[in-house]
């Protein structure tokens, strides 16, 4: 349980359109990556590869290996649902459930249950139902590590909708990680918000860094460079450069990389 | 001619055309109205019927239509929710998957000496594009019976309910028969109010539930369903007004004119309102007259009671689950 995500050969194609060819790199545990690139380059592809969201929308086929704690996900053998439990995910538009801001967080641990045992490395650990005393400290405890809990604490019954959009945001990703998950995932999660909230989950991607390996996808290069360890960028559905934020800002080492980052295109 | 002109004479005949519908109504109404509601008594709605329906109640007619509506509810409801949820979000996969079912029967004719080994006889080709369309033609052709399906004239349903479920399964003249054949009846309504609600659910919904780890029935079950209570009810709505009204497929199927009992279980013929209406305004006297208005205003009055008690539980769900 680490969360270091090694893909190779990563090839995708929505019918017959191919959308990411040859994509290989390595994410190391505990660092932020940031994907860039312009808009339809296969960056929303790429991420949505690693916890197999592309599974769900019709025609598409994805080829190659991405290890997960060097686990293949994509071996049809795995269980797709485990997967998705081990690896959060938080979208471009903030998407609560239409229910109460409890109700929110706790839908996923009641549907997953809480881990009693490991039985050791690679098997399935024991499950059990949470008890309601134990659902309510882990709705608190993800509000407070999504820095939420100051705001919410006195309305946890009302609809996650009365919530502003910077709030809701912050809600998903306490939903995400009241899950227990090694990596988390982002698509564009400030896209929709005003810089207040875009500061605020910021600040957050950075203190997630300590627990979790965070992979942002982001068309605000500012922000990337703010918040990332590695920064990867895609042009076409391929890797074009992938290194150190610092190096890829400063020292580009490819031309359209470079072209991009100075604003001369996309 | 003048166009200022124009544009008033046209719009006064919108307004002609808007009115006719409204009149039309109002006049319905207020006619079974004016005429029924001198009849309505608390024994009128509580008594058997005496004297050729000139003395006495319609209690059992009420009472009949009143199970007939909850049979049919409890048949229709469930599969037509199902069945949507099929429609909606399964049907990019087969209702049978040959790929999967052909081995097996392979096996089977093995083993009943049919076939001498399991392999099959031609290679299999590469069948991915055309699996795909064939799904999609089954999709269509599901979609084109569910409509076709409600344009189905109601005496066919009884004649169906008749033959298929009075005589070939020996239900008899029964409320069973009749909320059977009522079932088929409203089900495309149940489907397609249901399917149209279960498809507005955002997808973004959708996506969240199945990155936490929830499976597609899961997701089904915690999200879709619960948010479509408030589709799913504008088709108990329509299936109620269809239930109480019909006349052609129950008088084929179970409903008597004059009962003198409850129906003691749903195997067991019984009365509705609809149909005592036309018995009684097509085979008896004059005398029945009050009575006819009276059946009228209280099936009436029914459908409408029934169809504000599910508005009201619609309005509370679509306030509690908005986007």
């Amino acid at each position: 349980m680490d969360g270091s995500i090694s893909v190779s050969n990563l090839n995708v194609w929505f019918d017959t359109n191919h959308a990411l060819k040859d994509v290989s790199l390595k994410i190391g545990k505990n660092e932020i990556t940031a994907i860039i690139g312009p808009s339809g380059c296969g960056k929303s592809t790429f991420i949505r590869c690693l916890n197999r969201m592309n599974d769900i929308i019709p025609k598409c086929r994805v080829e190659g290996t991405i290890h997960i704690d060097g686990e293949d996900i994509n071996n049809p053998k795995i269980d797709v649902v485990e997967v998705r439990r081990r690896i959060g995910m938080v979208f471009q538009k903030p998407n609560p459930f239409p229910k109460s801001i409890h109700e929110n967080i706790a839908y996923a641990p009641r549907l997953h249950g809480m881990v009693e045992s490991s039985n050791g490395e690679g098997s399935e650990p024991k499950r059990r139902n949470y008890t309601k005393k134990e659902i309510d400290d882990l709705v608190e405890w993800s509000l407070k590590r999504a820095a939420l809990w100051g705001e919410v604490k006195d309305r946890m019954h009302k609809s996650a909708y009365e919530l502003s959009g910077g709030q809701q945001q912050r809600l998903c990703i306490a939903r995400a990680l009241a899950v227990k998950p090694e990596i988390m995932l982002f698509d564009e999660p400030c896209s929709a918000l005003d810089p207040i909230a875009t500061a605020k989950i910021e600040d957050l991607l950075v203190d997630l860094k300590k627990d979790y390996t965070v992979i942002i996808v982001t068309h605000n290069m500012q922000q990337a460079a703010r918040v990332a360890d590695k920064t990867a960028y895609f042009y076409l559905g391929e890797l074009i450069e992938y290194g150190d934020t610092e190096q890829i800002f400063e020292k580009p080492q490819k031309k359209l990389t470079e072209q991009y980052i100075t604003g001369r295109m996309g | 001619m003048d166009r200022k002109l124009k544009e008033k004479l046209l719009f006064l005949l919108f307004r002609l055309c808007a009115l006719v519908v409204v009149a039309t109504l109002a006049v319905l109404v207020g006619y079974v109205v004016i005429n029924g509601i001198g009849v309505i008594s608390w024994s009128f709605l509580t008594e058997f019927p005496r004297q050729g329906f000139t003395a006495g109640g319609i209690f059992p007619a009420i009472m009949g239509t009143l199970y007939l509506i909850a049979l049919v509810l409890v048949i229709a409801v469930p599969i037509g929710v199902l069945t949507a949820v099929y429609v909606s979000e399964y049907s990019d996969q087969p209702l049978i998957d040959f790929e999967k079912v052909r081995p097996r029967l392979r096996r089977l004719a093995v083993t009943l000496h049919l076939r001498k080994n399991a392999e099959p006889k031609r290679p299999a080709k590469a069948k991915k594009l055309r699996k795909r369309g064939s799904q999609r033609l089954f999709y269509r052709i599901l979609r084109i019976v569910i409509t076709n399906l409600a344009g189905v004239p109601s005496i066919v349903y009884g004649l169906l309910g008749f033959g298929m479920l009075v005589i070939f399964f020996n239900l008899g003249m029964s409320l069973i028969a009749s909320a059977i054949t009522l079932a088929f009846l409203v089900l495309p309504l149940v489907i397609t109010a249901s399917r149209e609600t279960i498809e507005a659910v955002p997808y973004s919904v959708r996506e969240a539930s199945l990155a936490l780890g929830a499976t597609k029935w899961q997701t089904i079950r915690s999200h879709v369903l619960p948010y479509s209570i408030p589709g799913i009810l504008t088709g108990v709505i329509l299936s109620i007004s269809r239930a109480a009204g019909e006349t052609a497929p129950i008088l084929l199927t179970g409903a008597l004119v004059l009962k003198q009992t409850l129906p003691d279980s749903i195997f067991s013929s019984y009365m509705a309102l609809p149909y005592q209406l036309y018995a009684l305004a097509t085979q008896y006297s004059d005398a029945t007259r009050p009575m006819q208005y009276g059946s009228a205003l209280v099936l009436l009055l029914m459908v409408v009671g029934l169809n504000l008690v599910a508005i009201i539980i619609r309005n509370k769900y679509r306030k509690k689950y908005r986007w």
